[in-house]
């Protein structure tokens, strides 16, 4: 009886951890899925996040955690695609922390703009729009990035294309400054940021960059009261079957 | 009578809402959620919007919030209890949909009905209990007799003392120092006797005083001397005083060849964030294995949480209380008090993150202490980011595009390094190629301005102007001794603007918070020149003062600004000298951002040039948390 003991005990404990890697690696074969939203505060994140996952209207307040929901959609060969949508909290304070957690799976970024206080928020927003494209996992994979310039419906919307040209501008100034290319306010040991301009001079384009940057114009809340209201969300519903693989 | 009161996740969505009036109310529930819950300040149940009063209850199983929103004039005492069966009521009924995350606000409409029967049935309450009439409060119930007990005093019967007293009143009342009126200390009326006793009293007093004096006449006529005063120079012991002979006058040049040329160019760019705190060849090692570590405790639990996840399902998770979680709470603040954290800021601290993880639910692998220092680190962290980023270089370029300086105003107690710290932050302007005036605007203290000259010509001597005769990279601008600190720094800025000068730097005087009339004089300031910024000096070794000092000097800028113009400014930034001398004990950064909400902009960590830093916030909070 005594040799077989030993060798029961070690046939299960190899079954135990192979069953154990098979399911890591199935989950791990599933990353790679996550869209995130993110934005400045008050952008109107949260209720695109709602319109997206459940198709209605919601009063909104800040934020002070992240909303993650699965999303189903139809990629381009006419599969059903499941993807995981999280809205991060536009907090300063939250922001960074929390965009860290979901890199790993990063499938495509919506940056969700003002468009009505937009000219107070520019330097800001540049600020978070450098903070995301140098980000190195965005940069070595090419993650293809979606500006949606929200709040449309409202009378002193800017328009898209101003706030694409007025970006661009912002970044090329900030980057004109070399001392001020580096954030160093919390730097840690694995933060090694990407250089999205060869030298300081040159004039920053959007469309200079490998991931693919597509700007569109929505309305989250659309036209009407708050129970009877359509968003213009299509373009983005479009976006997300293009770039769901 | 309500204005409003929501129910809210805390990723945002608003489930259930009943409104009372027709504004909107989201920006003051906004406000209420910025400042209070996401800076830390949950442990206080009440928050002032400007007309408003903001009570919210936070529900950490559910993640959820509930905020009612009244008018501050009126006061309602049922808020509370009304919050308390709210959550209840809500919890009970809607946990499954809460469990499964829907939050889609049609599952909660139904609601309403249940809510305005609460409300109502507290209403009624209330108004029973106004109308019933109020019973007087006896001596047992009231605070001072609490205090009373507190402070050990035996806790007599009010009537027996009286009647004892009455007996021996002869002794005590003569001890007794005569008091305003005919009543004794503890309310007795004095007699008329004694009343004379302690008139006699009065009168020898001072007869005694005089017989000590000396007799005046009779004596000779002594010539008068000159008074000596102590503190003031006569001119022989001046002369001896005087010891500029010795030191030959040094000139630029030879002054030149003595500096430390190695300071220039060291500090170009942005600031080095602060170092971690242990030697750093270990500390390499330390964190090597550290990594190593975490790694395979990753790869491990990562793996385990899939296969013990569904026994998870199975086990039932604990449930954390406030009675469970006070001893860790009490080992926590001392802990933090030890890393010299103010005392209150510690207690408030510790009450935001009870309240935070009040009621939520643990795995049972997980110990409480580990889920509380989590929370902890979590808010530390979030006291310590700033909130908006303040980038002094990139203002000044901006300023430079409109055509005025920058200006930056150094305020805060005596001796904490405010001119040491202005030298340091000249210094790293220049090497950032721009164009510096400092304002000598602390015209009291003595040497002040000599102290200023000296920088000034070290600093423009490591830092000569770009071609011979040009303009000069940094100036001091200054008026002497005695004169208003709010002139000098007008013409100061005057000048900068005529002359081009991208950044002045306003030096004022050292002043003690409780300093009425000099906390007035740095208000107007402040008010007549407007600084585009205004730091805060105070060194690290400070403790409890700390708040004191921060909270005061607040009050005094917003008490006397001018109402009529704009929001009054307050401190904008934080600047923490003498860093180099405390260890770990860094719990004053924590003090002084949690009390202004701003953030620290520099560190001063020693007496050279090139010691000034940023904040390293996982540094901060790992020595903090050690």
């Amino acid at each position: 009886m005594d040799p077989i003991i030993p060798i029961v005990v070690a046939v299960v404990a190899v079954v135990i951890t192979s069953i154990v890697l098979l399911w890591v690696c199935l989950r791990r074969g599933s990353k790679g899925r996550t869209i995130c939203l993110v934005g400045l505060s008050n952008s109107g994140k949260t209720l695109l996040y709602m319109r997206l996952i459940h198709n209605n209207f919601v009063r909104t307040q800040t934020s002070m955690k992240e909303n993650k929901a699965t999303l189903k959609t139809t990629n381009k060969s006419g599969s059903e695609v499941v993807l995981e949508v999280v809205d991060i909290p536009g907090n300063e304070r939250l922001r960074n922390r929390t965009w860290r957690q979901y890199i790993d799976a990063l499938l495509g970024v919506i940056i969700v703009i003002d468009s009505v206080n937009f000219p107070q928020e520019t330097r800001d927003l540049a600020h978070l729009v450098i903070e995301v494209l140098s980000e190195p996992t965005v940069h070595t994979r090419r993650i293809p990035i979606l500006f949606a310039c929200n709040k449309q419906d409202l009378a002193l919307a800017i328009s898209c294309d101003d706030i694409h040209t007025t970006l661009e501008n912002e970044i090329t100034q900030i980057f004109s400054n070399p001392s001020v290319q580096l954030d160093s306010l919390d730097q840690t040991k694995e933060l090694k940021r990407v250089k999205l301009v060869s030298s300081p001079d040159e004039k920053f384009f959007f469309s200079s960059l490998a991931n693919p940057v597509e700007y569109i114009s929505c309305s989250a809340r659309g036209k009407g009261d708050e129970n009877n209201c359509t968003p213009e969300i299509n373009k983005i519903s479009k976006w997300l079957n293009a770039v769901s693989l | 009578m309500l204005d409003l009161f929501t129910i809210f996740t805390k990723g945002g969505i608003v489930l259930w809402y009943f409104q009372g009036t027709a504004l909107s109310l989201t920006p003051a529930v906004n406000a209420l959620v910025k400042t209070v819950l996401l800076q830390e300040r949950g442990g206080m149940n009440v928050f002032n919007h400007e007309s408003l009063k903001l009570q919210f209850k936070l529900d950490n199983e559910f993640e959820l919030v509930f905020v009612v929103v009244y008018q501050n004039i009126l006061q309602l005492s049922y808020v509370d209890k009304l919050l308390d069966q709210v959550q209840l009521q809500f919890r009970d009924r809607y946990k499954n949909k809460l469990l499964t995350h829907s939050y889609s606000p049609s599952n909660y409409s139904n609601f309403g009905q249940s809510f305005t029967t609460l409300l109502n049935s507290l209403e009624e309450e209330q108004k029973l209990h106004s109308q019933q009439p109020k019973v007087m409060k006896k001596w047992q119930d009231s605070r001072k007799n609490e205090k009373l007990i507190q402070n050990g005093d035996v806790p007599k019967d009010k009537n027996t003392s009286n009647i004892k007293d009455e007996d021996s009143q002869e002794p005590p009342s003569l001890e007794d120092k005569p008091s305003v009126g005919n009543t004794g200390v503890m309310g007795n009326p004095l007699s008329s006797a004694k009343i004379k006793k302690i008139a006699m009293k009065k009168k020898t007093g001072p007869k005694k005083s005089v017989k000590t004096a000396p007799p005046t006449n009779g004596s000779v006529k002594r010539k008068k001397e000159d008074r000596t005063w102590v503190g003031v120079v006569n001119k022989d012991e001046a002369k001896s005083l005087n010891y500029s002979r010795d030191i030959v006058p040094m000139t630029t040049g030879e002054q030149e060849e003595k500096m430390d040329k190695s300071l220039k160019g060291s500090m170009i760019g942005e600031l080095q964030p602060l170092q971690q705190y242990s030697s750093e060849e270990e500390e390499e090692e330390e964190e090597e294995e550290k990594d190593r570590e975490e790694e395979e405790e990753a790869h491990v639990t990562k793996s385990s949480g899939g296969v013990f996840s569904f026994f998870k399902s199975l086990t039932a998770g604990r449930v954390i209380t406030r009675e469970s979680m006070s001893p860790v709470m009490e080992k926590m603040k001392e802990h933090l008090i030890t890393k010299n954290v103010a005392a209150e800021i510690s207690d408030k601290l510790c009450e935001s993150v009870v309240t935070k993880l009040n009621g939520k639910t643990i795995g049972t692998f997980r110990g409480i202490q580990s889920v509380i220092r989590g929370s902890m680190e979590e808010s530390l962290v979030q006291i310590l980011s700033p909130k908006h980023r303040i980038d002094i270089l990139h203002k000044a370029k901006q300023a430079e595009v409109e055509g005025r300086p920058y200006v930056v105003t150094f305020c805060g107690v005596n001796g904490v390094g405010k001119s040491t710290n202005l030298a340091k932050v000249c210094f790293w302007l220049l090497e950032n190629d721009l164009r510096v005036l400092i304002a000598g605007c602390d015209t009291f203290r003595s040497g002040a301005v000599e102290q200023l000259k000296t920088h000034t010509c070290r600093l423009s001597a490591l830092h000569p102007p770009d071609r011979e005769g040009g303009p000069p990279r940094v100036m001091l601008f200054e008026q002497g001794y005695g004169k208003d600190a709010a002139g000098i720094c007008m013409g100061a800025i005057n000048y900068a603007r005529q002359q081009r000068f991208n950044v002045v730097l306003v030096d004022t005087a050292g002043r003690m918070q409780d300093n009425e009339p000099l906390m007035k004089s740095l208000a107007k300031l402040i008010l007549v020149n407007t600084p585009d910024i205004v730091l805060f000096v105070g060194e690290a070794l400070v403790g409890n003062e700390a708040v004191d000092q921060l909270v005061k000097f607040n009050r005094a800028l917003i008490d006397h600004a001018d109402t009529g113009k704009q929001d009054p400014r307050s401190i904008d930034g934080i600047v923490l000298t003498k860093f180099d001398t405390i260890d770990d004990k860094v719990g004053a950064a924590i003090s002084m951002t949690y009390t202004t909400g701003q953030p620290i902009v520099f560190i001063g960590t020693g007496q050279t040039y090139k010691d000034l830093r940023t904040l390293n916030v996982q540094a901060v909070v790992s020595a903090l948390l050690k």
